[in-house]
């Protein structure tokens, strides 16, 4: 019994769950890749994972506070192709400009979310469309220069890859976000932003600063991007569209808010890319690709789906106690014969 | 050791014929296959995306494989991937380099984003080869109709011939609709600049409008009855892959004006009925070509064997457009049977440059039984060098001595002096 | 921007005051206004705008929309969002064209096969979202790639089998009743049934009800786990004649016949002014909507901006809908308001 509880409370924890799903797939990988794992592989497999961990951390940052994002794909593409052409002659400054831009697209989205009160679906997909047209337009064909600092900024070799770096780094800061005041915040206004309000909070304000952190990482992912695969190509962003959420479901956040960890979602958009990987090694291909895909998802939620009903069920066994989680997965999921 | 010599353009030594036979099949001067075996191991790649074309293309490329005399040397393996992303392509390259790959035959959806990884796998020995699309990176081969003189014509470029084509059926005066592929991609962009620039050798014609067709035949039904509804009068289309979707959409408008198309069965079928049209377009050939020529530089070694290779295509209207009786190849043949095959299919299966080709090898990726691939040799491939005027379209860069200029057809290229 | 159930029987009940500014009658109202106002710009593009021609290709096509988009508003109600659209729509598409036309099985049985196929999966759906309390965006993804992977499983390799004569000639466009396209003959049909399901029947309430609070829904003795599975069911079925009648109109089933549909139906619940996860939400916006979006696609088509722009100028405009579209009633409301010069207060609290 005692086990038992330690493992489902374990479990419950989407990160750890994330982890767990991550490393069957790594051992996986591993055990069947030709001549076993080696640094440049793991290198480049998290190199272009990088800006998928980057624009679904960003997307996670909104889930939070029980809004949604469809604007990374467009952010992404538009940072892209932007690197890849206005800001390729400034050398380093290109950067920050790129990530401007991210930031200026969140705040753009904030503020039609917050003042204009709009739904942030809609408006978000109404975002993601635009700039995926001014994409278009500022490169109508792939191609481009990259600043090669730049490139080398993010692709080079220094003691360890630089991949693991930039994850680390992204781990740091979201470990030091949590806990700052906006962090906390965000969280209180996805589990319940009525009473957030009532303390004094100015929920708004909270809103309009992860839209605009949120498009600061999308502008990121972008220009990493455009370093990883060395060309602008305005076409490039439309897969980070549905990635990013799976991502998300993944890392074990909440849709509705107030519960999940940036860390399960980087470990989820890892999982999402290292799929094809262990698929390739497994030698499947064609349509059967596209089933496992699809049932090895299915598969990592269910994981934690499974974990956290039957850790629910005996918390609700004992005692009452209040749910973090939005009306809709607590009350149907009390509901049991 | 292997390094950099599949990627150098050897100018010394002859290079031999076909290589031995039998067991032993590394000929002198090529490389010894990577993963230690007896076998070569070649990727075939195309996009599982449901598209009838992808299809056909990497069917073709693992028949030609599993022909004699290549099955005796070469180990085929065909992915079929449904990740359609540069992001993913690089990705599943390195897997392929990871896994002893000797030569991957590839769909490139970019051409620029491949470049790190093709000159990765380039300086592991690894021969990369493109088809249809092409990538600007200098080690890899590039195998492609884009700049392509087609039969029958003195220009090169379809979309520069298919609008001229079209422009000569309308009697040089009219308004058409421009259905383009998927928007953005560097194919659908010289079609539509070399197009374009056809249609300045006509004034009379005007363009009511352009839509994006996304090289799929139900977006383009779709996109093309609505360009209808606003413009009911048109007199012609110009439609890129997907046309079965303009034929389709003039059908149920009770519409019948010229179209220029590619290659589907559907259409080549409204051309026997006599509907007015041109249908010129990829072949899916070039898989089987491109595997041709990655087999070529690992059984024979890369000397002598051109970079860029141009693959010729038909020009069917209906005036020419002749059944192949029983689906096999006749001369002059450029239309299945009606009926036999699906709407969607490719009609133009066959190629000069690849006569191994069969309509059952493009449906299963099986050779017929006992049947012969015909291998290239260098100085064969030498004829399909791609002419150095158009080499920035593909390369982004100019052979010595040429320099960067706008060509006739709108498309930046190269000229001497 | 959640509503809470009392918060949206509020609303519902005090805009009953006034018929014309009620959001059920009043939001379609302004989104065909819309829509017939962007039909006459269209004149400025073509001269072939605004014409008859031109409304029977916007409403064929907003048939489809249509379809697709019933499922997915009632999905959306509850909180779920349907991306398995594409993967239905192939698999129904490929059922019926495959089973006529190589197996040579009757249509009207293909045909029942197909929503058979459709409602399983649906079912599927909805049983690990409500057993499982999975994300609905995640299963529906997933489960989309897997129908596109089995589809071309099935299929073996015979490429976009045609679609049987019957439906080519209903949906196509070409088959008309009293000189009116079918198409249009069965959108009408369509937005009735879409308003008896959704607005007249119990399920239909109930569903709304489940929306804006499970627990609320749970208390008045409702079967929560049977709403939300079938909700899934019938989302899938929606896609599924959505399938059907695609692969009528462009008469083949290629896997990708449902691709350009989905972000199209999921716009339209979202201009119609459906708030995802509240129960709040009009079917006959969604169907005012989905003909705004598709008048709107073919106007934008007409004005020969290229592709980049076209997107640009579609986002912007669709930002422009939404902002009509706001919960207080938005600017056609506040119109009315003003020529009552009623006393009441014109527009309900914003959400928060």
């Amino acid at each position: 019994m005692e086990r038992r509880g330690f493992v489902a409370r374990v479990l419950r924890n989407g990160t750890v769950r994330a982890a767990l799903v991550l490393a069957v797939f790594l051992i996986a990988w591993s055990v069947l890749q030709l001549g076993g794992l080696s640094v440049f592989l793991i290198n480049s497999w998290l190199l272009l994972s990088l800006p998928l961990v980057l624009a679904a951390s960003g997307v996670t940052l909104v889930i939070f506070t029980g809004e949604f994002d469809l604007s990374a794909a467009g952010v992404v593409a538009v940072t892209n192709v932007l690197m890849a052409t206005w800001l390729s002659e400034l050398g380093w400054l290109g950067l920050p400009l790129a990530v401007l831009v991210g930031a200026v697209v969140g705040l753009f989205n904030g503020f039609l979310v917050v003042v204009m009160r709009l739904p942030a679906i809609a408006v978000t997909l109404a975002t993601f469309i635009i700039l995926g047209g001014l994409a278009l337009v500022i490169l109508p064909t792939p191609g481009g220069r990259i600043d090669p600092g730049i490139i080398d900024f993010f692709t080079g070799q220094l003691v360890v890859p630089r991949s693991i770096i930039f994850l680390m780094v992204i781990a740091l800061l979201w470990l030091l976000y949590r806990n700052t005041r906006m962090g906390v915040h965000a969280y209180g206004v996805g589990q319940d932003a009525e009473a957030l309000r009532l303390s004094g909070v100015a929920v708004d304000r909270v809103k309009f600063g992860v839209f605009a952190l949120a498009g600061t990482l999308y502008g990121l992912a972008g220009a990493v991007l455009a370093a990883v695969v060395q060309t602008g190509d305005a076409t490039i962003g439309s897969s980070y569209l549905l990635a990013t959420f799976a991502a998300v479901a993944i890392g074990g956040a909440a849709f509705t808010g107030g519960s999940g960890s940036v860390l399960g979602t980087m470990l989820g958009a890892l999982t999402l890319t290292v799929i094809p990987k262990v698929l390739f090694v497994l030698g499947i291909s064609g349509w059967v690709q596209r089933v496992f895909e699809g049932m090895l998802i299915i598969a990592a939620v269910l994981v934690g789906a499974v974990a956290t009903q039957s850790e629910q069920r005996k918390v609700q066994a004992v005692k009452t106690t209040p749910k973090v989680e939005a009306p809709t997965v607590s009350v149907s999921g009390g509901e049991r014969p | 050791m292997l390094t950099l010599s599949a990627c150098a353009t050897g100018v010394d030594s002859g290079g031999g014929d076909a290589g031995g036979g039998g067991s032993d099949c590394v000929a002198e001067g090529a490389n010894a296959p990577r993963a230690g075996g007896d076998k070569y191991i070649v990727y075939m790649n195309a996009l599982n995306i449901g598209n009838a074309w992808q299809e056909e293309a990497a069917n073709l490329g693992s028949a030609v494989a599993k022909m004699a005399p290549y099955s005796d040397c070469v180990e085929v393996r065909t992915e079929l991937t449904d990740d359609a992303t540069p992001q993913g392509q690089i990705s599943q390259l390195q897997s392929m380099v990871a896994a002893g790959a000797d030569a991957v035959v590839m769909y490139a959806l970019s051409p620029t984003a491949l470049n790190s990884a093709i000159r990765e796998a380039c300086s592991q020995g690894v021969t990369f080869v493109s088809y249809d699309a092409t990538v600007t990176e200098p080690c890899a081969y590039n195998v492609s109709y884009i700049t392509t003189v087609p039969t029958g014509a003195e220009e090169p470029f379809m979309g520069f011939n298919s609008m001229t084509l079209l422009a000569e059926l309308m009697g040089g005066t009219g308004d058409i609709f421009f259905s383009r592929g998927i928007v953005g991609t560097s194919t659908d962009n010289v079609h539509y600049l070399s197009a374009m620039a056809a249609l300045q050798n006509y004034p009379d014609m005007n363009v009511l409008t352009e839509y994006e067709g996304m090289w799929s035949s139900p977006v383009t039904q779709t996109e093309t009855a609505a360009a209808l509804g606003s413009f009911p009068n048109v007199d012609g289309l110009w439609c890129g892959y997907g046309e079965s979707g303009c034929v389709k959409a003039l059908e149920a408008a009770g519409l019948q004006v010229p179209i220029s198309g590619e290659t589907s069965q559907y259409f080549r079928e409204r051309l026997l009925d006599g509907w007015p049209g041109v249908s010129i377009g990829s072949p899916p050939a070039q898989g089987g070509i491109g595997m041709k020529v990655a087999l070529a530089v690992l059984l024979e070694g890369p000397d002598g064997i051109p970079f860029d290779i141009e693959v010729p295509y038909q020009i069917v209207t209906a005036e020419n457009v002749t059944v192949c009786v029983d689906n096999e190849y006749q001369e002059g043949c450029n239309v299945f049977e009606p009926g036999t095959v699906g709407d969607e299919s490719t009609a133009d299966i066959f190629n000069e440059m690849l006569p191994e080709a069969t309509l059952g090898a493009s449906q299963t990726g099986e050779p017929e039984a006992g049947a012969e691939a015909v291998p290239f040799t260098a100085s064969y491939l030498q004829g399909f060098e791609q002419d150095e005027s158009v080499r920035f379209v593909t390369r982004e860069a100019c052979p010595e001595g040429w320099t960067q200029a706008t060509l006739p057809q709108n498309v930046e290229g190269c000229s001497q002096g | 921007m959640t509503l809470t159930p009392t918060e949206s029987l509020a609303t519902i009940s005090r805009e009953r005051l006034s018929v014309w500014s009620s959001p059920g009658v009043a939001r379609p109202i302004t989104l065909i206004l819309l829509a017939v106002v962007a039909l006459f710009a269209g004149r400025l593009f073509s001269a072939g705008l605004p014409s008859w021609t031109a409304a029977e290709a916007i409403l064929t096509q907003s048939l489809f929309v249509a379809v697709l988009a019933f499922g997915q508003g009632l999905i959306m109600l509850i909180g779920g969002l349907d991306l398995s659209i594409p993967g239905v729509v192939a698999l129904s598409a490929t059922i019926v064209a495959l089973s006529t036309s190589v197996y040579g099985v009757e249509t009207w049985l293909a045909v029942l096969l197909a929503l058979i196929a459709s409602a399983l999966v649906g079912l599927l759906d909805g049983y690990l979202i409500s057993r499982f309390k999975i994300p609905a965006f995640i299963v529906t993804l997933a489960m989309g790639g897997i129908l596109i992977g089995l589809t071309i499983g099935f299929t073996f390799g015979r490429q976009a089998p045609s679609a049987p004569p019957i439906l080519i000639e209903l949906f196509s466009g070409s088959g008309k009743i009293f000189g009116i396209g079918i198409p249009i003959v069965v959108f009408l049909i369509v937005g009735a049934l879409g308003y008896v399901i959704q607005a007249r029947s119990r399920f239909g309430r109930s569903v709304h009800l489940f929306g804006s609070s499970p627990a609320a829904a749970r208390i008045a003795g409702m079967p929560v786990r049977r709403i939300e599975v079938s909700v899934y069911v019938v989302g899938a079925l929606a896609s599924g004649v959505g399938g059907i009648m695609l692969l009528g109109f462009s008469g083949n089933a290629r896997l990708s016949l449902g691709d350009a549909w989905l972000m199209p139906a999921i716009a339209a619940v979202l201009v119609g002014g459906t708030i995802i996860g509240s129960g709040f939400g009009f079917w006959q916006s969604t169907l005012m909507a989905t003909v705004l979006l598709t008048t709107i696609t073919v106007v934008i088509g007409a004005t020969g901006l290229s592709q980049g722009w076209k997107d640009v100028l579609y986002g912007v405009i669709i930002l422009i809908a939404l902002s009509f579209m706001r919960r207080d009633g938005g600017a056609l409301k506040r119109v009315f308001a003003g020529l009552r010069k009623t006393q009441e207060r014109p527009a309900v609290q914003s959400a928060p």
